[in-house]
């Protein structure tokens, strides 16, 4: 149940962020996709059915809290989630770098999501401008902004896994 | 493989996927017919609060970076100011340098006017005596100009004193309240005349005296006193100054008066010496 609670707090807490701070402050090219973060590290530290159901929860609060009334991240969200759990268990360790293998391929499939978003949405959509001004910015924020999320997740698994390699 | 494959078609991850699937696409159907997503509606509600608190700090963050963002617009924007403000000072420090120049040559043309008689030459006050005394000047024009020692030098306001030395491009004044200085004069309400010298005690207060005044004549504070012409070196009617004070000369039984001069010789920057000028005496 605790673990539940932590999870929900981190996925809730990354919805929140993302929507609020960093479109709020201005300062940044792009808002970063906290949740992505939050799953894949939920995934490599407590398993793939954990990350998957965080990730319909990350789905539902990002579309709620964000979105337009189109709702296709959390089926998203939860095959990130499943698909790194999986992947985590059975190839690479479970330590930052694995983490930012992981990240930036989920950044390079959150590029093409969006990508395939804006192309289905944007009927004129002008490539090289949305690769400047929301594609590549979103991409790098999504990797840089996701560390600290990083070690939230890894300290809201680390209670009910005694064995995480700490590598 | 297969274990990755069984992992997939897993009840728990049909499941999901269902569930991700329903709540993807009731709340998108729902969407498209106008209704209201509830779910949605709800989680908003509950995440509001910490929206606001969020969006309040990044604000706060957004409105501290605008500072530093902005400082390099202000630095600009200083400098620019900056540029304006040396071009405007160099615009009135010019302004003023004309207007003094036009004040100047407005002085100038009225003492020509006042003495057609006289010949000018203008000149400009280029050093003072290296030593504390102050009433000696060196002046810009010289023997190249027709300067020549004993002419006099004058100003708008009054009598300044004459050349003592020349050179070719400069020479050298001394004012009339140095003690080597003695000046024919007579006071031009009633007439009497005297003669006006420095003292050692009243040159460091820029005063000077008039001696040998009769000591029944009709002088009194406030009179001026004009050049009488009398010597070889001042035309007659240069203004020199204005009593302050008449005392008794016991010594030589005579009347002294104490003169302010009219020209401040502390403030002194132009001046003209007469070059030439026609000889009239009383």
């Amino acid at each position: 149940m605790g673990r539940i609670i932590l999870f929900f707090i981190l996925i809730f807490g990354s919805a929140v962020i993302q929507t609020s701070f960093f479109r709020a402050a201005g300062i940044f090219p792009a808002s970063p996709d906290l949740l992505l973060a939050a799953v894949i590290g939920i995934a490599i530290y407590d398993g793939e059915r954990s990350a998957a159901a965080a990730g319909v929860a990350a789905g539902v609060f990002a579309e709620a809290l964000g979105g337009d009334g189109v709702m296709l991240l959390p089926v998203f969200y939860l095959l990130i989630g499943y698909v790194f759990g999986i992947v985590s268990r059975f190839f690479l360790k479970k330590n930052f770098l694995s983490w930012l293998v992981y990240m930036l391929i989920a950044a390079n499939v959150r590029l093409g999501y969006s990508f395939s978003y804006l192309m289905i949405t944007e009927p004129d959509l002008n490539l090289f401008l949305a690769f400047k001004n929301i594609l590549i910015p979103e991409f790098i924020m999504t990797v840089l902004f996701s560390i600290p999320i990083y070690f939230f997740s890894r300290i809201c698994a680390r209670p009910f896994h005694k064995q995480i390699d700490m590598d | 493989m297969g274990t990755i494959i069984k992992l997939f078609k897993s009840r728990f991850f049909i499941i999901a996927l269902c569930t991700a699937l329903l709540l993807s696409i009731i709340p998108t159907v729902l969407c498209i017919m106008g209704q209201g997503d509830y779910v949605r509606s709800a989680i908003q509600t509950a995440a509001t609060p910490f929206q606001w608190c969020f969006t309040k700090i990044g604000e706060g963050l957004g409105g501290y970076s605008v500072y530093f963002r902005s400082l390099s617009d202000l630095r600009e924007e200083n400098e620019k100011l900056r540029e304006e403000l040396r071009n405007s000072q160099d615009k009135v420090y010019d302004a003023e340098l004309i207007l003094e120049q036009n004040e100047y040559l407005r002085s100038y043309l009225g003492v020509k006017a006042e003495h057609s008689d006289f010949s000018f030459e203008e000149a400009t006050v280029i050093g003072r005596e290296s030593t504390n005394y102050r009433t000696v000047y060196t002046l810009s024009r010289g023997t190249m100009h027709g300067v020549e020692v004993n002419m006099p030098v004058i100003t708008e306001d009054g009598l300044v004193g004459y050349v003592t030395e020349t050179g070719a491009t400069w020479c050298r004044a001394v004012s009339l309240v140095e003690t080597a200085s003695a000046v024919g004069a007579y006071v031009e309400r009633s007439g009497v005349l005297g003669v006006v010298e420095g003292t050692y005690e009243l040159r460091f207060d820029g005063l000077c005296r008039m001696i040998y005044i009769e000591p029944d004549s009709d002088i009194r504070e406030g009179d001026r006193i004009l050049t009488s012409g009398v010597g070889s070196i001042y035309p007659r009617g240069l203004c020199v100054g204005t009593v302050s004070r008449v005392d008794a000369d016991p010594a030589t039984r005579t009347l002294a008066a104490t003169i302010v001069p009219d020209v401040d010789f502390s403030d002194i920057s132009k001046v003209m010496i007469i070059t030439d000028y026609k000889v009239f005496t009383e």
